[in-house]
């Protein structure tokens, strides 16, 4: 596909999916119409301002769960030199799981509590997974096995505290398949702010994790310093990924379809990805919760049954393209 | 400038054995030096040492008058490893542009980062694999991206582990040219190899590295005499002038 | 290693980078919860001086009223002779006037959409009295006369009723919610809440209701009919349908998460939501109280309240009395068969079965637990109730012998086939926090300690379905 006019396509198709997001919804009579008399400054009744700051609200929240996770994925994939790599891998979901059923079983379950406790849930089991690493070498295969075995071992805690809460649970069990519907404004802001931050220190770094692709020792010869872009890398994703979890719950397969997405159109150099990836997982994310809205209007589907779907085709393409090289 | 690689009393140990004991050396530019030696002597990680990318535990290294420490030495020098270390779901031209680092400190890659990129290949004779994801490469075409890289950078300093390793006979011919075309520009090549038979073809002077020990250094007639590498290498060898086979070998003559 | 040294710092720094974001978090809440007390104290001192306002109001009228009582009854009684009372008969018009005068001056002074509605309408009754006395001939206009009378009295005494509003309630979270005027759009999240709903007299004013609100039975024939609205689910609720019914009040309970954060939501709108706690017994009540301070029934409420408080302090008297000279039969609650999971402490249900008389099996674990056969030999309850729907009491004993193996026999409600099945709506009313709770605490006693009720051991049919005890439905 002609690289210029996939670039076109996305950047106009994100304020026009906004858009498509803020008209569309259970209440069809705030439509198309209302987002006029938003445009031309007429005033609104109670009720169409409440429902489209609703769906305002529940537009950022998505786009913010695909911007954060799409970078991480990216990041990760780089450093882990690994195409399967996504946020999850290194313990984070589980992690943030871990904390919001804890506070379930506590009794503390209030929207803020649920939310500092993913933070601080998904940043323990990510230290713990960090930790492993000095022991097994801070290099791509053991940061990966690090995390597999971590998020292993936690999520069957995680499962035992789900049978035993199964009087009680039945509101985490919503959480663990990931949803915007519920997301307040302040937990927005707090979300967003380490997302773009990190984003931005990334951006920052991308001229050394470009030369990573080389190889760690020509890398090192290029006088960049390995261990520590990856420690930022790591740290960055981290962060971004908890962020995310902790707002929307654990969405899945937005890190990793997005940067292959940008990668098959636009190449592999890690600046013109960063920014593409990140755009096509906003975009992805957004449509994935405009497309359960129109389909359930009164049933709240989680995203993670719409994004799982996305990720499937891209796999398969992904292999079908493996195969061929074998022949190239 | 001209820049001599100047080594004098390394020694490094890894994870307490001792891989190179007491090596000196001095590699002046115009001049291919090439280290050979058995397998485990310590050749590559001699060449990684220059490379600044293992630590010395004694001894110092100055390439062009620098420290190997100081910043700004990395943009004089360029790496290429023995095996293929690249990313296997990356783009040749991509992982030519990401070997600028350094020298091309924009954030988004400028045309010179491609003029140069496609200069490389065109030496390399590569330029039909730029756009190919470098997993899909075979071996030898993956060493000739891995030379590119290093040569990229127009360094003043070239370090090439094997660089001959892989190739066919006309890829050998045309390395073996090239590295003889660069030294002639002034350019510093230290390489390692293990093809005896074609050191002396393209090399100016050669360093016999036996247990991280210098054996001796000197021109190639010196160096690969049949008693001193037998001792060494502890095989028997045959003169091809004694025995009754052909042997073929690429020429870096025209 | 400088590797290691390096991953050090980098944890370093990442656990002083959570110190720095917890510390900005706790002052933002800080900060957030001393705006927050300030809001609220502002807000009950507007609401106090409502209050007293419409208070001083209510007092002028009812002394207006007390004086329009004694005229208008004294017309009663000289409704004989109506010439001689014609200048009765016109002072009481020149005082009807002066509450018409009072009454508008009400109106400016209150301000309430609804209680405006009604002072008009209470005008127009007012006028139209007047023109009935200006036309008064004969004893059957004075039948007439009387009769408004009664009818303004009504009004009246419902005014005094909307004069409730604006209510204040403090819900299960601990905030005190305001409800500015009677709500005529209410939206129910869970069964037990329309069961509270319906039982005080608040029909009327539900609009919304979740997909399991299934009793009375008045709830499906108004979801059918179109009068309510059926929300979708409860625990998941899609904020935009209830947006769609622009309530102006929505009630929840305290345990589900997502309640919490429909409250902050619609907060934000203006509307109130109110949590009900539902955890205990007494929560029962006092929800029922609140529902009834919010919804203006207050009256109902109480009324209803006080029933369950004593219906339960006598039921668990004749039950104290009763297990003080028979002992607590051992009770195990499943409710579920495959895999068979049990009810233990900290749950309603064992709650009920503790005030019924019975101790609950497996007391020693917390919460719902799926347990294993020697689990249940070791528990060796004496009776058995099982709440999965769709099993008959039969089928249950067998699948539990099954499960159990041949030590069956020493449990001794298998063994002597104590096993009961509770289905259908009185399931229903076993599970909800709502006001059939004594209906359900009934049947418990009658399964568990029969001869309370006054009933025989063996009355008691193994399954238990609505027709059962013949109760109210």
């Amino acid at each position: 596909m002609n690289k210029k006019l996939f670039l076109a396509l996305m950047i106009t198709s994100l304020p026009l999916l906004i858009l498509i997001s803020l008209g569309v919804g259970t209440l069809t009579t705030v439509n198309i119409n209302t987002l006029f008399k938003v445009l031309l400054g007429l005033s609104l009744t109670k009720s169409e301002k409440a429902v489209i700051t609703r769906r305002l609200v529940r537009t950022l929240a998505a786009m913010i769960v695909g911007f954060g996770l799409s970078y991480s994925g990216l990041s990760l994939q780089y450093i882990l030199r690994n195409p399967l790599a996504e946020p999850y891998i290194i313990g984070l979901a589980s992690g943030a799981a871990l904390g919001v059923l804890t506070t379930y079983l506590i009794g503390l379950a209030h929207p803020l509590y649920v939310f500092i406790s993913a933070i601080i849930g998904a940043l323990a089991v990510f230290l713990i997974v960090l930790s492993l690493t000095t022991i097994l070498g801070f290099n791509p295969p053991s940061i990966i096995i690090a995390g597999i075995a971590v998020t292993y071992s936690i999520s069957s805690v995680n499962i035992f505290l789900i049978i035993k809460l199964l009087s009680k649970v039945k509101g985490a069990f919503y959480w663990l398949f990931g949803s915007v519907a519920y997301v307040l404004d302040y937990q927005l802001i707090y979300s967003s702010i380490p997302v773009i931050a990190c984003c931005l220190w990334l951006l920052l770094r991308s001229r050394e994790l470009t030369t990573l692709v080389l190889g760690d020792e020509v890398a090192r010869a290029l006088g960049v310093n390995v261990s520590r872009i990856r420690a930022e890398v790591i740290v960055c994703s981290a962060i971004s990924t908890a962020a995310v979890v902790a707002l929307a719950g654990p969405v899945g397969f937005i890190g990793l379809a997005a940067p292959w997405i940008a990668r098959l159109t636009i190449g592999t150099d890690f600046r013109k990805l960063l920014p593409i990836s990140v755009l096509t997982g906003s975009i992805m994310c957004i449509a994935a919760d405009v497309i359960i809205r129109v389909s359930s209007p009164i049933m709240e589907v989680p995203l993670t049954a719409i994004t799982s779907f996305m990720g499937a085709p891209i796999l398969i393409y992904l292999l079908m393209k493996r195969l061929g090289w074998s022949g190239a | 400038m001209k820049c001599v690689v100047d080594v004098r009393n390394v020694k490094v140990v890894l994870n307490g054995k001792v891989i190179l004991n007491d090596v000196s050396f001095k590699a002046e530019p115009g001049e291919i030096f090439t280290i050979v030696g058995p397998n485990g002597a310590g050749k590559t990680t001699l060449l990684k040492a220059l490379a600044g990318i293992i630590r010395i535990t004694s001894g110092t290294i100055k390439v062009c008058g620098y420290d190997l420490v100081s910043k700004g030495v990395s943009s004089l020098i360029g790496y290429a490893p023995a095996s293929i270390t690249i990313d296997p779901w990356c783009k040749v031209i991509d992982a030519l542009i990401a070997a600028r680092y350094g020298i091309s400190n924009t954030f988004l890659p400028t045309t010179e980062d491609y003029e140069e990129a496609y200069r490389v290949s065109e030496l390399l004779g590569i330029t039909h694999l730029l756009n190919r994801y470098v997993g899909s490469l075979s071996s030898g075409e993956g060493k000739l991206v891995l030379i590119a890289s290093a040569l990229v950078r127009k360094p003043k300093v070239l370090l090439l582990d094997e660089p001959l390793a892989f190739l066919d006979v006309r890829n050998q011919a045309l390395i073996m040219k090239l590295l003889r075309n660069l030294s002639r520009e002034g350019l510093t090549i230290v390489t390692t190899s293990h093809e005896l038979h074609l050191v002396a073809m393209y090399s100016d002077k050669v360093l016999l590295l036996n247990k991280g020990r210098v054996v001796t250094v000197g021109k190639p007639s010196e160096v690969l005499r049949r008693d001193l590498l037998e001792t060494v290498y502890n095989t028997k060898l045959i003169d091809v002038e004694k025995a009754n086979q052909r042997i073929l070998i690429p020429t870096a003559k025209d | 290693m400088r590797a290691r040294i390096s991953i050090l710092g980098i944890i370093a720094i990442l656990v002083s980078i959570l110190i720095i974001i917890s510390s900005f978090l706790s002052y933002y809440v800080i900060s957030l919860s001393t705006r927050y007390n300030e809001l609220r104290s502002s807000l009950n001192k507007e609401v106090s001086d409502i209050k007293s306002s419409i208070s001083n109001a209510l007092d002028d009228l009812s002394s207006l009223l007390t004086k329009l009582n004694t005229t208008l009854s004294s017309l009663a009684k000289n409704v004989t002779s109506l010439r001689t009372e014609t200048l009765k008969i016109h002072d009481i018009y020149q005082e009807i006037q002066e509450l018409k005068v009072k009454l508008k001056e009400l109106n400016e002074s209150l301000r309430e959409r609804a209680t405006l509605e009604d002072l008009r309408e209470l005008m127009v009754k007012v006028d139209r009295l007047e023109s009935m006395l200006s036309n008064a001939a004969t004893i059957s206009d004075i039948d007439k006369i009387r009769s408004a009378i009664d009818e303004i009295r009504e009004d009246v005494s419902k005014l005094s009723s909307l004069m409730e509003f604006p209510a204040e309630v403090i819900d299960a979270s601990g905030e005190v919610v305001v409800i500015p005027s009677k709500p005529h759009r209410i939206v129910s999240l869970l069964p037990s809440v329309t069961e509270i709903l319906f039982a005080i007299g608040a029909n009327e004013q539900v609009v919304g209701v979740d997909e399991y609100s299934n009793y009375p039975p008045e709830v499906v024939k108004a979801v059918e009919e179109g009068r309510i609205v059926n929300i979708g689910s409860g625990w998941y609720p899609n904020i935009e349908k209830i947006l769609s019914l622009s309530p102006d009040l929505i009630i929840g309970v305290d345990s589900v998460v997502s309640h919490h954060t429909l409250k902050e939501i619609f907060s934000r709108e203006g509307i109130p939501l109110i949590l009900l706690p539902d955890k205990t017994l007494n929560d029962v009540i006092t929800s029922i109280v609140i529902v009834g301070k919010a919804t203006g029934h207050m009256d109902e409420a109480a009324k209803l309240a006080q029933e369950l408080r004593s219906e339960i302090s006598n039921l668990r008297s004749k039950v104290m009395e009763y297990v003080s000279t028979h002992g607590k039969p051992r009770v195990a609650l499943i409710v579920w068969l495959n895999p068979v999971w049990v009810v233990g402490n900290n749950t309603w249900l064992n709650d009920l079965i503790t005030l019924a008389g019975g101790i609950n099996a497996f007391i020693n674990v917390s919460g719902w637990v799926s347990i294993n056969p020697e689990a249940l030999i070791e528990a060796s309850p004496d009776i058995i109730i099982v709440t999965h729907t769709g099993i008959n009491s039969s089928n249950a004993l067998k699948m539990l012998k099954e499960f159990v193996g041949d030590a069956y026999k020493q449990i001794p409600a298998l063994r002597h086939g104590e096993v009961y099945c509770i289905g259908g709506h009185y399931l229903d009313a076993l599970i909800r926090p709502g006001p059939r709770v004594v209906q359900a605490l009934k049947i418990l006693i009658a399964i568990i300690n029969p001869e309370v009720l006054g009933l025989k051991p063996g009355e008691v049919p193994e399954d238990v379905n609505p027709d059962t005890f013949k109760m109210p439905p």
